[in-house]
């Protein structure tokens, strides 16, 4: 078996797969031409279908046909803890299920949704409860009232807000990034503590206090156990829209944890893989096995072009599409060349988008991975 | 009948000439082919091979335009670019025709990004047709000067005494109601055959579907049109961030516009990297098709049937009191709308003449500018705000998005409609807002999809990731 | 430019931004790059965004987008355009910094300039400049393998860094010879102030320096050359590649020294401080000094942070003096959290401006792996 791999990708699927290959001790380059999915995402990863009511029906152990399409449902249930721990390695605690119920979380919009594994600053919890939200004017993705309104229509339980106004220094630029540099910085902490002192007043002590997500990005939860502590309360957050705090900060700490752990994380577009490595659009080439965790249409992949025949850019190759848009986002790449492998949104067969998202780069990355290590056992 | 550019130019001639006047149309304005079209302020030159007469109103109409509705007319100019298989004498016979009509002509330098072997280029006045804002300025003109829009109204009947037109039956959310009317005038483009059968008198109409491509970026500053005979896809239209290119002509069976074929879409991608050979790269927004009424004479020739000119035609139907328009182009729409009034006020004995052609149409609404503002944009692709929106407090999503222009920017609506249907849900309630957003939704996915390649299929991907698994909307 | 339309919206690069982390009135890069960019074509390149002075120009953004927009090369057209809009003497100032290879002719190093001096002219108060140590000497081989491209920053502050480069190179054998013979800049400064027309002229004439010297294989020192040479010079300023293989003189050195010669090198249990720089992220990646390092059997630490705020001459420019501490700080943070013992005697870094800059704020000695490389060979 050779030392050297190259992965190419760097979202969830591409830094799973590196790091399994880091803990069983191989070579590990990442190649990517741009940013994976995390930044678009909270980071809670899911295994649910969605019933027409959107109720939660979600326990992983309701779908067992769909999870067998890619492991046993005690694979399933080991991969989870591998997530976890994984999670845990770089500094993310997770919350979890327990046995037969789901977390439910909600949504930006208000809707209380089934999550499986959710990140420990996400505001999550078994049976739904009310709540006191406090947001600032200029949080353009939550309006409070229109989310407390579709949370009573989903929970039947009351919320209740304070809209506040922002700080000085806002402007109406500001995205979710900005917010969270501000109270990464000493002036933001203390403006944030002294606001919320003032916002709780009159607000039931008994009941979670939430926040939009953009509650810093290295210091997040230092902050949030500091505020809880002083408002004797749980503080927790609710994830925004693109660009997300939660996936922001995982992607930053795992790539960090993973440089620092040796692994090569290069810039460049792969345009040829070979049983020899990958050649980049400048021409570099990296030696090693190659793994595709490129992610699909959504995640440059696959391209499409305007005649309707679809690419794999990383080799080359054509994909056949039926033209109908529902194959698009389970449409997978190539699957069987000796040449690499494939994991992630690119080996298709999966709607992540209905079906619960991560939960599919989780199970082809183990899937991928128990036949790998099948395959070394074997050489032996 | 109907809220098109030809419905509010004839109700807007008659207003001005002491008419009480009425529109209705069972959409929002522009819901027909008014909404639906390829933005040209024709100069006519493209049809001065084919149709002279069109091709010197198109020219006299433009320039009318230029000076009555001038907000909403962009002085873009336009080019014509021959193709190296067009004979010299037919670009000879081309600049004859537009002389003839005084459609101003003159050789041009070539254009980035044009197929360098299209190297004979010649410059007329072309401009662009800002729509909707025209069509709603036409509505509160209308209004203001005591007349009244009725949209999401549906004429279902007409009701008669003595051959004479008297009441109309109309249907809209609240419910049925009559009234009554001393004349209609059946504008309703496409449908208006169907109109028409409701006072017993259907017309003959063909219908034909042109399909057209939106680019999200503003490729070319002017407009350019392919020096040839008029055929498919053979005209690009910048439109202020945006370009269209288009079109097609395939007859279709219903009037309202059906989703683009995608191997329709093809021919027309095919088509334009022959004048754009890097189109294919462009990033594409959305297809759309906009659907032509066209109107074929019977072979007898009623009395009451008059050619007026071979692009349109005014029908005057047996009973009294009822008109009809068919045809024609936007860049005429007040020329059709002076005939026809002038038709409808002879009826009803009013004699004060036009003054379409030298009234200015009421101003632009206060456009708002982005960098000033001391609030976020909702929607950052468009630049809108919450003051924009307040400003047509009381519609739909749907109508806040042809009003305000959010949501039809670069994402499609992916990160600004749940941000705008929130604000809604607090005049109209969840419920009803959420309902609106699947509407919203529905209407941009449909022209995502019939061009989903490139960005744009990445685009529709990271919307349903957005939708389904960011936000919690209903996966159906 | 080539998908200059091709924005998604997805703020992937909002993400990766690190201006928007510590700057509250900047506008970040969706905004300014490819929104601006759309409006601008439309409304004839009008309207500009102050805010678009305080870009870096690292690039970051461009290397996160998943839709491969021009985000930064963007926003620097926009720059061009607002610079008619900004202050005479800000622009006098910035036509200087624009052509270091001219500042560096002065009789004094930029160390000595008189603060009065540099106030008047809207240089920063807070920044360290780099004293004078010019080249003492030019190999010239009458046929070489190698040419190394001495930039504006090492020919007149990098002497030792030059030196030390060359000597490794001649242990391993290969004859090399300095490129181009007179003072040269690739352009980069320029096009990072966003004058774009300075930079094409700058880059033409060291582009034809460089061929009256032709090498085949060109190596640079500092990463932001090697992007700019390689990728930007043939993409955004019309010219050829100068050389067959362009490549960081680090890279080259991990790829073809020989086993022997690291075994020259015994530095077992010693921790070394690692920063690749923001635009070394874009130009090639992660991982070539972590090897470089762990080749002397060292320890590699990166520093891991996304860009120090140095970035080139911008530090040095008053309006960014908060910008250039607060990131200078996060450097000073993430150090801290590293929590080093003992602490580092040394921190890698190619460029030598991101060098003072670190060294400022972490007060950990920062060299160029070159010169640390040597030291480590002739100890004393
Ligand atoms: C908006 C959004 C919301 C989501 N919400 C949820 C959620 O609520 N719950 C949940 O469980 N999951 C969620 N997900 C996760 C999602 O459903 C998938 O699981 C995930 O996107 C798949 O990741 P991936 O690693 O396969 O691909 P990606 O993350 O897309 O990564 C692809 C990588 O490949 C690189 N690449 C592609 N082609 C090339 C090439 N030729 N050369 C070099 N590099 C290349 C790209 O640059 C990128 O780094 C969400 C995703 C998105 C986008
Ligand atoms: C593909 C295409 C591209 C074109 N491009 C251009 C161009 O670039 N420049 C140009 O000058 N012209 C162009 N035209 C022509 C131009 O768009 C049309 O001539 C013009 O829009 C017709 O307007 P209208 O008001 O007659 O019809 P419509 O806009 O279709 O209006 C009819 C209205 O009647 C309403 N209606 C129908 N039935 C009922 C009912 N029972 N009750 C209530 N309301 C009813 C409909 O809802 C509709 O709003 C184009 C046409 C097509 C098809
Ligand atoms: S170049 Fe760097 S500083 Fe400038 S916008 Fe992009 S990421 Fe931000
Ligand atoms: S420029 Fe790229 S990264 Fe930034 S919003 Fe657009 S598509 Fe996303």
């Amino acid at each position: 078996m050779r030392r050297e791999w190259v992965v190419v990708g760097k979202g969830p699927s591409g830094l799973l797969s590196a790091s399994l290959l880091l803990s069983a001790g191989y070579d590990v380059t990442i190649v990517a031409h741009g940013q994976g999915s995390f930044p678009l995402w909270s980071g809670t990863l899911d295994f649910y279908s969605v019933d027409q009511q959107l109720r939660p029906v979600a326990h992983p152990g309701d779908h067992r046909d769909l999870l067998s399409r890619y492991l046993s449902y005690d694979q399933w249930l080991s991969g989870w803890d591998t997530w976890r721990q994984i999670l845990a390695s770089i500094g993310v605690e997770t919350q979890v299920d327990a046995m037969g119920a789901n977390l439910l979380s909600p949504t930006v919009t208000g809707v209380l949704y089934p999550r499986y594994v959710v990140p420990g600053w996400q505001y999550a919890c078994p049976v739904p409860e009310p709540v006191t939200v406090v947001s600032w004017h200029g949080i353009v993705d939550l309006d409070l009232e229109s989310w407390a309104a579709r949370y009573q229509l989903s929970s039947g339980l009351e919320a209740e807000i304070r809209y506040r106004p922002a700080p000085p220094s806002w402007s109406p630029r500001w995205t979710a990034l900005h917010w969270a540099g501000f109270f990464d910085t000493e002036v933001g902490m203390a403006w944030l503590e002294h606001d919320l002192d003032e916002a709780a007043v009159g607000t039931n002590a008994q009941y979670p206090l939430l926040l939009p997500q953009v509650i810093g990005i290295r210091g997040t939860e230092k902050i949030l156990n500091r505020l809880s502590l002083a408002l004797g309360r749980t503080v927790k957050e609710i994830p925004l829209v693109a660009p997300a705090l939660g996936g922001i900060r995982i992607q930053e700490r795992w790539q960090r944890f993973l440089v620092r752990q040796g692994v090569r994380l290069l810039t460049g577009e792969v345009i040829l893989v070979n049983n020899d490595g990958v050649k980049l659009a400048d021409g570099r080439m990296l030696a090693g096995r190659t793994v595709l965790a490129t992610g699909g249409v959504l995640g440059g992949g696959l391209r499409v072009n305007w005649d309707h025949t679809v690419v794999n850019t990383a080799t080359g190759e054509a994909v056949l599409w039926s033209g109908n848009p529902e194959d698009l986002p389970v449409l997978s790449i190539g699957g069987d060349s000796s040449s690499y492998d494939v994991v992630g949104r690119s080996s298709g067969n999966w709607n992540g988008d209905v079906h619960g998202g991560a939960g599919q780069t989780l199970a082809s990355v183990l899937k991928w991975w128990y036949s790998l290590q099948q395959e070394v056992s074997l050489a032996k | 009948m109907g809220a098109g550019a030809t419905g509010l130019g004839v109700a807007w001639d008659l207003m001005l000439r002491g008419v009480a006047v009425i529109v209705v149309d069972q959409g929002d304005l522009a819901h027909g082919t008014s909404g639906r079209f390829h933005g040209l302020l024709h100069s006519g030159a493209r049809y001065v091979l084919t149709d002279a007469v069109a091709a010197g109103q198109c020219q006299a109409e433009n320039l009318c335009l230029r000076r009555i509705a001038g907000p909403y007319i962009e002085d873009t100019g336009g080019l014509f670019a021959a193709p190296p298989e067009v004979p010299d004498r037919l670009i000879d016979q081309w600049k004859q025709g537009c002389r003839a009509v005084n459609i101003p002509v003159a050789e041009s330098v070539v254009v980035k990004g044009l197929n360098s072997r299209w190297n004979r280029v010649f410059s007329v006045n072309d401009g662009v047709i800002n729509g909707y804002p025209l069509l709603q300025a036409l509505a509160r003109g209308i209004e203001e000067g005591g007349g009244r829009v009725l949209t999401h109204t549906r004429l279902v009947g007409a009701a008669e005494a003595n051959g004479k037109i008297r009441k109309v039956i109309l249907e809209s959310a609240e419910g049925t109601q009559e009234l009554a009317v001393d004349a209609v005038v059946n504008a309703a483009g496409p449908w208006a055959g169907e109109v028409a059968a409701l006072w017993g008198d259907p017309l003959p109409l063909t219908l034909s579907r042109g399909v057209m491509v939106l680019f999200s970026h503003r490729q070319q500053p002017q407009v350019i049109n392919r020096l040839d005979m008029p055929g498919d896809g053979d005209i690009l239209v910048p439109h202020d961030h945006i370009s269209i290119w288009g079109t097609t002509d395939r007859e279709t069976a219903l009037p309202e516009a059906p989703p683009p074929d995608y191997q329709e879409v093809i021919e027309l991608m095919e088509r334009g990297q022959e004048m754009f050979p890097d189109m294919g790269q462009w990033r594409v927004l959305r297809a759309f098709t906009g659907v032509r009424p066209l109107y074929r004479a019977p072979g007898s020739g009623s009395a009451s049937t008059r050619d007026i000119s071979r692009d349109f035609v005014v029908v005057e139907h047996p009973l009294s009191g009822a008109f009809s328009v068919i045809g024609g182009k936007w860049t005429t729409f007040r020329l059709m709308a002076q005939q026809v009034a002038d038709r409808v006020a002879g009826y009803l004995h009013y004699s004060t003449p036009c003054q379409t052609q030298s009234h200015p149409l009421p101003p632009r609404l206060e456009s708002f500018d982005s960098s000033g503002l001391a609030e976020p944009f909702l929607c950052e692709c468009e630049r809108v705000s919450t003051r924009q929106l307040q400003q047509y407090s009381g519609g739909s999503l749907s109508d806040l998005r042809t009003r305000t222009w959010f949501g039809m920017g670069p994402c499609q609506g992916t990160f600004c409609g749940h941000r705008v249907a929130a604000w809604q849900s607090l005049r109209v309630g969840v419920e009803q807002s959420d309902q609106e957003l699947l509407n919203f939704r529905s209407e941009r996915e449909r022209g995502m999809l019939s061009a989903l390649w490139g960005d744009n299929a990445v685009e529709w991907l990271l919307q349903r990731n957005i939708r389904f698994q960011g936000l919690g909307e209903p996966t159906k | 430019m080539l998908n200059d339309d091709a924005c998604l919206k997805c703020s992937l690069c909002i993400a990766a931004c690190p201006i928007v982390r510590v700057d509250s009135a900047f506008s970040g890069p969706k905004a300014l790059g490819p929104e601006w960019w759309r409006s601008a074509v439309a409304d004839d390149l009008q309207e500009t965004d102050p805010s678009v002075d305080d870009c870096t120009f690292c690039q970051l953004c461009e290397e996160a987008c998943p839709a491969q927009v021009p985000v930064a090369h963007l926003i620097a057209q926009h720059k061009d355009r607002h610079r008619h809009h900004r202050s005479k003497v800000a622009r006098l100032r910035d036509f200087a910094l624009a052509h270091p290879h001219w500042i560096g002719r002065l009789p004094i190093g930029p160390d000595k300039v008189p603060r009065i001096f540099a106030k008047a002219v809207r240089l920063s108060g807070n920044a360290d400049y780099p004293p004078k140590s010019p080249l003492s000497f030019s190999p010239r081989p009458s046929v070489p393998d190698i040419g190394l491209f001495v930039d504006c920053f090492n020919r007149d502050y990098g002497g030792e860094t030059v030196q030390a480069a060359v000597w490794i190179l001649h242990q391993l054998g290969y004859r090399v010879q300095l490129v181009p013979e007179e003072a040269h800049c690739c352009g980069a400064a320029a096009y990072a102030s966003g004058r774009l027309k300075d930079a094409k002229d700058i880059a033409s004439s060291t582009y034809d320096a460089l061929k009256r010297t032709p090498v085949s294989t060109l190596l640079t020192l500092n990463a932001t050359c090697d992007g700019t040479i390689r990728d930007e010079w043939p993409r955004y300023l019309g010219l050829n590649s100068p050389a067959a293989v362009i490549m960081p003189w680090t890279d080259w050195i991990v790829s073809h020294a020989p086993q022997q010669f690291w075994q020259r090198l015994s530095e077992k249990d010693r921790k070394v401080l690692v920063h690749t720089t923001c635009r070394g992220k874009v130009a090639q990646g992660e991982g070539s000094m972590e090897q470089l390092v762990a080749l002397t059997s060292a320890m590699p630490v990166p520093l891991g942070i996304a860009c120090c705020g140095a970035a080139g001459s911008y530090a040095f420019k008053a309006e960014h003096e908060d910008a250039a501490q607060a990131l200078g700080k996060s450097a000073k943070a993430a150090l801290d959290e590293l929590d080093l013992v003992p602490e580092p005697e040394s921190m890698l870094v190619d460029s030598g401006t991101c060098a003072l800059h670190l060294h400022q704020y972490t007060d950990v000695p920062a060299l160029h792996p070159a010169l640390w490389l040597y030291k480590k060979l002739n100890p004393g």
